[in-house]
């Protein structure tokens, strides 16, 4: 019974502003399980290296090596993507190929999910990205054409 | 532990679980029934993949004391083990030094080479651009034949 109060009591003194990513299925990946796989990259950038970009966080990993991961990806991609306010996606041989996903907000910050498959296209990465800003879609598009 | 259920019942859980739609019962559930290794099913290793599979056994979630915990009680723990989980993965996203901004794990190995950073982000935005540039590509493509089709149906009605 102790401990359980003290949980509680744990609980309250946590209690943080949300995550940017928390109550996403995708967090399941950003995980040490999956960035200590030998292949795995993770990058994290957030703060001032962000502001030209009108982002406050870049979050991404990706796997050189495990196309097994295509379909587990996928699936939580999907899940998240099916509550997004907006979306682009493309389908190769039946899989998400790209998906390109703008969710809602966190607070009056933007936040988006993009995906991408190789292992469809005869390349050898998958890369899951997350960011959150106020950067418009429009800004996102133009940030990874440019 | 061996747990009853219909290949049926199987399947819709793996649904339910990857649409994010599992209550905590349910995804006990499932995690039950996948314990057993020879269990298969469209979607199971995945779960399996997805949860960092380790089953607990009725003795390990039981009280040490054999005490009975109120429902109201063991409901709040789950909660609050949630949350200070939500709150290490809180930490873990804002691991960068607020002086650098950016980090990277490469295999397992900690980078902070803003370079090497660098070099790694602008390789995946080129992937992503040239990925985004098919999708506009083919959009032009499908119109341009619809409107091709639509022009030739307007032609044969004439």
């Amino acid at each position: 019974m102790k401990k359980s109060v003290l949980s509680i009591l744990l609980t309250i003194a946590f209690i943080l502003p949300a995550s940017a990513q928390t109550g996403l299925n995708i967090n399941q990946i950003f995980s040490e399980r999956y960035r200590d796989m030998k292949g795995a990259t993770e990058t994290i950038l957030s703060g001032d290296r962000l502001s030209d970009a009108g982002l406050d966080l870049y979050h991404s990993i990706t796997f050189k090596g495990h196309p097994e991961l295509g379909p587990v990806i996928e699936r939580l991609v999907a899940s998240d993507g099916a509550k997004a306010l907006s979306k682009e996606v493309k389908y190769k041989s039946g899989h998400l190929y790209y998906g390109f996903y703008r969710l809602t907000k966190n607070g009056n910050l933007n936040r988006y999910v993009l995906y991408l498959n190789g292992t469809l296209a005869g390349e050898d990465k998958i890369i899951l990205l997350f960011l959150e800003g106020k950067a418009s879609p429009e800004k996102i598009k133009k940030l990874i054409n440019k | 532990m061996k747990t009853d259920y219909s290949p049926s019942d199987l399947q819709k859980l793996i649904d339910l679980y990857f649409n994010g739609l599992t209550t905590l019962e349910q995804e006990q559930r499932l995690r039950d029934i996948l314990a057993d290794p020879s269990v298969t099913a469209p979607g199971a290793d995945d779960v399996r993949a997805v949860m960092s599979f380790a089953a607990m056994t009725p003795a390990e979630s039981a009280q040490s004391d054999g005490r009975r915990v109120p429902l109201w009680l063991r409901v709040s723990s789950v909660a609050a083990s949630a949350a200070v989980i939500a709150t290490a993965g809180f930490f873990m996203l804002n691991r960068p030094s607020a002086a650098d901004g950016c980090l990277a794990y490469v295999d397992g190995v900690r980078v902070e080479d803003a370079g090497r950073i660098k070099e790694i982000v602008d390789s995946d935005l080129k992937l992503f651009g040239e990925a985004s540039g098919d999708v506009s590509s083919d959009i032009e493509d499908d119109l341009l034949e619809l409107s091709a089709a639509m022009n030739t149906a307007n032609t044969s009605a004439l």
